[in-house]
């Protein structure tokens, strides 16, 4: 059997010795913790939930940091001492270091927070920016991998970026004009590698190792948001749209 | 006996010389040699069990048994394995983590009962007793071991355990705490608390 | 190596150095540099008159569709990586031949030569794999879905196989066969013949519950890779 894990052996914060999907808060004070990620803990814990019952300095706290209505559903307060043991689908789980920094970061991904830093719902749909100085966790299909603009990344493989500004567009002409002589276009084919994020700037950017996001329900959640404001043709033609998305799954 | 050794991270070997080894139908990924796979029932704790088990959890809990000379290699929609030893005493497992064990343990198969569970999931705890080895399953990273203690007691999501031993008492809390952590639809609506002396083994992803 | 291993689930790839890199469609995770992507046809795919290799009807993936491909040309360095598969790259610079489910093929280097076997098309006498195509065709509701495609890789250079909780390798050529779950299997290299099989008794092993269990037989020269996990992909 390989090492038995009790309080004392698990120190600081850090992974779980040569477990890379697993992470031991060492919780002296609060931490934001996405519901659903605890899996075991020693100690005495308390957890709150952030849409009520929060009152004195919790509620504080969250009134000042948390800024991002659309996930407040999603997290709690972690509170109390002892060692709290988080996991997250079998998702490589790291702990990053922001010091007086900033980082956009796919809200699917991420995992937990230290309240020092402060939490916005950015306007890149699906994705939250931190900000401030605190340790924060971010969960990915896969290692996380580091790399400088200027690249161009595979929506789906994005985790999130730091300093350097947010990603554009990127069609790549060569191949929508193989596409269109193909005729390929007008039968609606698509193949995923069209479509781009472009990277410039001096930062970095965080890229995990599968295009394929497991549930995104962020970006379904963004985009319920963004229904009420369409017209009713615009309603049938997005109808229209995922009806064809449906069909086009395999089995 | 039936050695059973990682081949990898995610595959057991199982070596039989003459020997058998119980082990999840359907997990068998490749063989050599001259082994014969027969059905094996549900490990125990059949009769009256019998058929409820095959309703609840259909093929989850069949087990297969193989014999003969060979190598059999085992594998389950790639959990990562773990071959425990057992020295005449007692493991407590979540009956559908329990990928393989030596022909000679004593298994039993006890269904514990809907506990407020979603989907059926975590009905039944196979208990291991005796010498001998069993290969655990574990869902989206390996084992992580914890040692429960008076000094130490142990909260654990249910969707994440997977093994006891040593002697151990569980109990089920329930508070509004938790379900604050686990959020409703995806979790349990209690926790499992351990006390006692032993470890108890837990998986990275949730059930 | 054409393909250098990141992590388990990411390799890169140096484009232009490599001499042209045929990937499956959407495994590009990033890259860096001038790389110009464009659809790759491989020869015996099944193709619509004039679309290349995109056999899509009016948005629906046909079951079984060979996997279609693509071609990153350039001056550039490719990240490659799917579905969160663990990646294992074989090292073709010594020749040989590599022979795997289309599904199960992440990339490999232009130089190789490959070919597709299809269900329908009887690779003649030469050798297992053009039988197991067509046995697994008429096997097809057995084996609940395995891909009626097979790909055959030649020459020099390497490739970059998936697998769903990784590989183990086992070598064929002694003794006794090799017997394969056919939801496990990946691909095999070497001179390795394949056969499927049925027998009563492997029922139980497969998890089958009714009917005949079919089990894949390797003898030969070679290694069979086989992945932890009987999820199709």
């Amino acid at each position: 059997m390989t090492a038995i894990h009790n309080p004392s052996t698990l120190g600081a914060s850090d992974n779980i010795p040569d477990n890379s999907y697993a992470f031991c808060i060492d919780l002296t004070a609060p931490w934001f913790i996405r519901k659903g990620a605890m899996i075991a803990y020693y100690g005495q814990m308390q957890f709150q939930a952030l849409t009520h019952g929060l009152h004195g300095a919790a509620l504080h706290m969250v009134a000042n940091q948390f800024s991002a209505p659309l996930y407040m559903g999603d997290y709690a307060v972690a509170e109390g001492f002892g060692k709290l043991i988080i996991g997250d689908r079998g998702y490589d789980i790291n702990s990053y270091d922001l010091d007086d920094g900033n980082l956009t970061i796919r809200a699917s991904n991420l995992l937990a927070f230290e309240p020092g830093l402060a939490l916005n719902q950015s306007i890149v749909p699906g994705f939250l920016t931190l900000i401030g100085t605190g340790k924060f966790l971010a969960s990915s299909n896969g290692p996380v991998m580091f790399a400088e603009p200027p690249l161009r990344i595979d929506p789906e493989a994005l985790v999130g970026w730091a300093d350097c500004p947010s990603p554009s567009h990127h069609y790549d002409q060569g191949w929508i004009s193989n596409f269109l002589a193909a005729g390929a276009h007008m039968m609606g084919i698509n193949s995923g590698e069209e479509r781009q994020f472009d990277f410039t700037g001096a930062g970095t950017v965080l890229i995990q190792s599968s295009e394929k996001v497991l549930s995104d329900t962020h970006v379904v959640r963004s985009i319920e948001g963004q229904i009420h404001g369409l017209t009713p043709s615009g309603l049938q033609r997005l109808n229209g749209v995922i009806a064809a998305k449906l069909a086009e799954q395999p089995r | 006996m039936g050695r059973l050794l990682d081949k990898s991270k995610k595959v057991v070997e199982a070596q039989l010389a003459g020997t058998t080894i119980r082990a999840i139908q359907g997990s068998m990924i490749a063989y050599e040699g001259n082994v014969s796979f027969k059905s094996a029932g549900f490990g125990g704790g059949d009769g009256v069990l019998a058929g409820m088990k095959r309703r609840a959890t259909g093929e989850a809990l069949s087990l297969m048994e193989c014999s003969g000379h060979g190598v059999v290699y085992l594998a389950v929609g790639g959990q990562y394995v773990s071959v425990v030893d057992l020295a005449n005493e007692t493991l407590q497992v979540e009956s559908q983590q329990l990928l393989a064990s030596s022909g000679n343990l004593n298994t039993n198969v006890t269904f514990t009962g809907l506990r407020g569970g979603v989907g059926g999931q975590g009905l039944f705890t196979t208990t291991v007793s005796g010498q001998g080895q069993v290969a655990l399953l574990s869902a989206g990273g390996p084992l992580i071991h914890l040692e429960v203690s008076p000094q130490y007691p142990l909260v654990v999501d249910p969707d994440a355990f997977v093994s006891a031993r040593g002697q151990v008492t569980q109990s089920f809390v329930t508070d509004v705490s938790w379900r604050n952590a686990v959020g409703q639809g995806n979790g349990e609506a209690f926790s499992l608390r351990w006390d006692g002396h032993g470890v108890v083994s837990i998986q990275p992803a949730e059930r | 190596m054409v393909f250098s291993k990141v992590n388990s689930k990411v390799v890169k790839v140096d484009v232009g150095a490599a001499g042209g890199v045929v990937a499956r469609t959407g495994a590009m995770l990033f890259y860096t540099g001038q790389v110009q992507f464009s659809p790759h046809q491989v020869p015996g795919s099944q193709a619509m008159a004039g679309m290349g290799g995109f056999t899509r009807m009016a948005g629906r993936m046909m079951q079984g569709e060979h996997e279609r491909t693509m071609l990153a040309q350039g001056q550039g360095e490719v990240h490659y990586g799917h579905a969160g598969l663990e990646v294992h790259v074989v090292d073709m610079s010594q020749g040989g031949a590599l022979c795997v489910e289309a599904s199960r093929l992440l990339a490999h280097n232009a130089g190789l030569q490959s070919s597709v076997i299809s269900v329908t098309s009887q690779g003649g006498g030469g050798g297992g794999r053009g039988m197991l195509g067509a046995l697994r065709g008429a096997a097809a509701g057995a084996l609940s879905g395995t891909g009626m495609f097979t790909t055959q890789l030649s020459g020099y250079g390497s490739a970059v196989l998936l697998a769903h909780g990784g590989f183990i390798e086992l070598p064929v050529g002694g003794p006794n066969p090799v017997f394969v779950d056919p939801d496990a299997f990946v691909g095999t290299y070497g001179s390795v013949q394949v056969e499927l099989k049925s027998a009563v008794g492997w029922r139980e092993a497969m998890g089958r519950g009714v009917g005949e269990a079919m089990q894949l037989q390797c003898t030969g020269q070679g290694i069979v890779y086989v992945q932890a996990s009987e999820e199709k992909l």
